[in-house]
């Protein structure tokens, strides 16, 4: 047969083809699903979690990470298009009741699994009584991290009281050192002052998060509540913050406050997971007390549940997802997660022994064992607040609102979701 | 006999991109007249009658963005065409580098949004930002403000970088019409005696009214609908004191209200139509015939 220059290249061409066919055999035997999360919600641990499914289970994870900002928004138009993975990672608790589980999520309630989780991880992940995600990664503790070695410097305590607080913000000051650090630039960040004052509000007003779900109760005539705006707004008044604190970002706050340049900052613990990533030097300089309260009789940390990984109906490997679900919630997956990455708070899961971890969640948990520590709202109540929150915590901290509209204004924003949801009582 | 075949032939090409434009544009702009008054979101459409309105009016962290458009849409559009015009007749003097400065002038122009945003931020960060910088080197640091920070200077800040980003813009269309002046109107006023303000005042203007007017409406549609700049730089903020109805519109959405995020769509859409109406005939009315 005459090789012509025709002839080699159809062969060529055939050859091709059937190599080809020969890989998508061989694509067939390794398993793999598709998982969508936002990208600040995947860790080192879950990569580590994710070779050790693999090499048990044959199964491979392929992650897509959405950008951080618009990621929700992402994820809600992909749910309502049916462009779904086949494990998704999403908020957990009212966030998560939003969205209609019962329509796209799985049902895992008869998981075996299922009994392994803490009593609140439960609530927050289910729906009407339904069982729909595990959780995926450690609660962490909210309160106020410190820089360790500026408060030895200065020969400071741990305040118990607002006013040893702003004590300590004055010492610090007067050593040419920001006490606080804002970041206002990502307003999520705000918050956090509203949010790590919660136990003292639970413990002045038992029910409140019921009575707040039906409205029986309003933001705006809580004295405590009104008064964190008042604290947050205060910082900034006796010019106990940064100078730049409307441009300053997340990172550039990790940033100072792991240098030294800020000494304390409102945050919750899941920071040690960027902070070890980016400062591994200098994560043990750092520490954690409750937010002091104006008395100071009740000062406790607020416990947030991580998001939660769910199975879309519509996906065409619910019965390997599940089998992933089933192995991260063993001890053997939750040991791969925990070998690679500290918690970075109170583990989900119960039974799991999660090793040491940093000084932050250490100091945090101290508190949740002493019993000084509440749910924050959000995981207590059905109504979800979005961006309706962030923007009033800033208004309130620039000034631009008083303690008490900023208040109003949570409420307002309460009543928007809870009509939008035709909760009852409203 | 030849005549009529041939309209309904040449019409006929219009048919494709009359349908895209009806499905897409004309018949979602219509129905969404009707879900403004819903609280639809993507499970369910109830019916609620003006309640996205009312609360879209009422509420203060929103109807700023009513106030915040209007200032930043007056701003925009008189100085963006004001600058385009200064710069359109720089250009036009016959200079050796004029063909580079049309370039350099234009640039902003093409650069990304949020590129633009962004390096905005970085020049006015309140600390060590390239402005502050500069004042602080010039002994004025005192005064220096936090331009992106102080809820009262916001939306003039951000007014700026838009003007900087769209000046190149009206710079061009005002330049096409500058140069279709026909020198025989500034032979006309040599030989007269004018001096240049009278030229100015008197041939320039009217002649390149129709460039003006055009650059003019481009600049107040876009300055109503202006979204894009606003978020880049501050998102709205500090809190809401920069919002404008664009990013209410795309903030409502965000947070799932699709509801109340058509009724601030169609309260643009009837703010646009309202205001660029009739400027648009009252302006050409004035226009000169060529």
């Amino acid at each position: 047969m005459k090789l012509s220059r025709n002839r080699i290249i159809f062969l060529g061409f055939a050859l091709v083809m059937v190599l080809s066919l020969c890989t998508i055999g061989i694509g067939a035997q390794t398993k793999t699903l598709k998982v969508l999360t936002v990208s600040n919600w995947w860790f080192k641990g879950h990569d580590a979690f994710a070779d050790a499914l693999y090499k048990k289970l044959g199964i491979k994870l392929e992650v897509e990470k959405l950008p951080d900002e618009q990621g929700v928004q992402v994820i809600r138009t992909r749910l309502a298009v049916n462009e779904v993975p086949d494990i998704l990672l999403y908020y957990s608790g009212a966030n998560m009741r939003q969205i209609s589980p019962e329509q796209f999520f799985v049902d895992l309630s008869k998981e075996p699994w299922v009994n392994n989780l803490v009593p609140v991880v439960k609530n927050v992940v289910s729906a009407n009584g339904k069982i729909y995600g595990s959780p995926n990664n450690s609660m962490p503790l909210g309160g106020v991290v410190y820089n360790k070695k500026i408060y030895s410097k200065l020969g400071l305590k741990v305040p118990t009281t607002w006013k040893e607080f702003l004590d300590n913000c004055e010492k610090i000051k007067a050593a040419g050192v920001v006490p606080v650090c804002y970041s206002f630039k990502e307003n999520w960040t705000a918050q956090l002052l509203n949010l790590i004052g919660w136990y003292e509000i639970e413990k002045k007003h038992p029910d409140a998060a019921k009575l707040i779900n039906t409205n029986k109760l309003k933001m705006a005539d809580i004295p405590e509540y009104v008064g964190d705006f008042r604290k947050l707004s205060e910082l900034r008044e006796k010019g106990y913050i940064n100078k730049d604190y409307l441009a300053v970002t997340f990172d550039n706050a990790q940033k100072m406050i792991a240098n030294g340049d800020a000494a304390m900052y409102l945050m919750g613990s899941w920071i040690v997971d960027t902070l070890s990533a980016n400062y591994p030097d200098k994560i043990n300089d750092l520490g954690g007390f409750a937010l002091p309260s104006d008395d100071g009789k009740y000062n406790g940390v607020t416990v947030w549940a991580s998001q939660a990984i769910y199975i879309p109906k519509e996906s065409k490997n619910v019965a390997l997802a599940k089998k992933v679900l089933e192995f991260w919630a063993s001890k053997e997956g939750q040991a791969a997660f925990f070998k690679v990455q500290k918690t970075n708070g109170a583990p989900s899961f119960k039974g799991v022994n999660a090793g040491d971890t940093y000084g932050i969640v250490k100091d945090f948990k101290k508190y949740l064992d002493n019993g000084q520590a509440a749910m924050a709202l959000e995981f207590q109540i059905d109504i979800s607040l979005s961006n309706d929150l962030p923007r009033a915590c800033v208004d309130a901290g620039i000034g631009a609102k008083s303690p008490k509209e900023a208040a109003q204004a949570v409420d307002a924003a309460l009543e928007k979701n809870a009509k939008d949801q035709k909760l009852p009582g409203w | 006999m030849a005549k009529p075949t041939r309209s309904i032939y040449s019409y006929s090409f219009l048919i494709p991109g009359a349908i895209l434009f009806m499905i897409f544009f004309l018949i979602p702009t219509l129905i969404s007249f009707y879900f403004s008054l819903t609280d639809w979101n993507l499970i369910r459409a109830n019916f609620v009658g003006l309640d996205n309105f009312k609360y879209l009016l009422t509420n203060p962290d929103l109807n700023i963005g009513f106030k915040n458009t209007f200032i930043f849409t007056v701003l925009t559009t008189i100085l963006k065409v004001v600058f385009g015009l200064l710069l359109a007749l720089l250009v036009n003097r016959g200079l050796k580098f004029q063909n580079f400065l049309r370039t350099v002038f234009f640039f902003p122009v093409i650069l990304s949004t949020v590129a633009v945003g962004l390096m905005f931020s970085s020049l006015y960060y309140p600390t060590h930002g390239l402005i502050n910088s500069i004042l602080t080197w010039v002994g004025l640091g005192s005064i220096a403000p936090d331009w992106l920070g102080d809820i009262h200077l916001v939306i003039y800040s951000v007014s700026w970088v838009d003007i900087w980003k769209g000046a190149g813009f009206c710079m061009v269309i005002i330049l096409a019409g500058l140069q279709s002046v026909s020198k025989d109107y500034y032979e006309a006023a040599a030989v007269d005696g004018g001096n240049s303000f009278d030229v100015f005042k008197h041939i320039t203007i009217p002649m390149v009214r129709p460039a003006l007017f055009s650059a003019f409406i481009i600049c107040l549609i876009g300055g109503l609908r202006a979204f894009d700049i606003i978020w880049v730089t501050t998102k709205g903020g500090p809190g809401s004191a920069s919002e404008v109805i664009g990013s209410i519109v795309y903030r409502q959405f965000a947070d799932g209200y699709f509801g109340i995020a058509t009724a601030a769509g169609l309260l643009l859409f009837i703010l646009v139509s309202v205001i660029v109406f009739p400027t648009y005939l009252l302006l050409s009315r004035k226009e000169v015939e060529m």
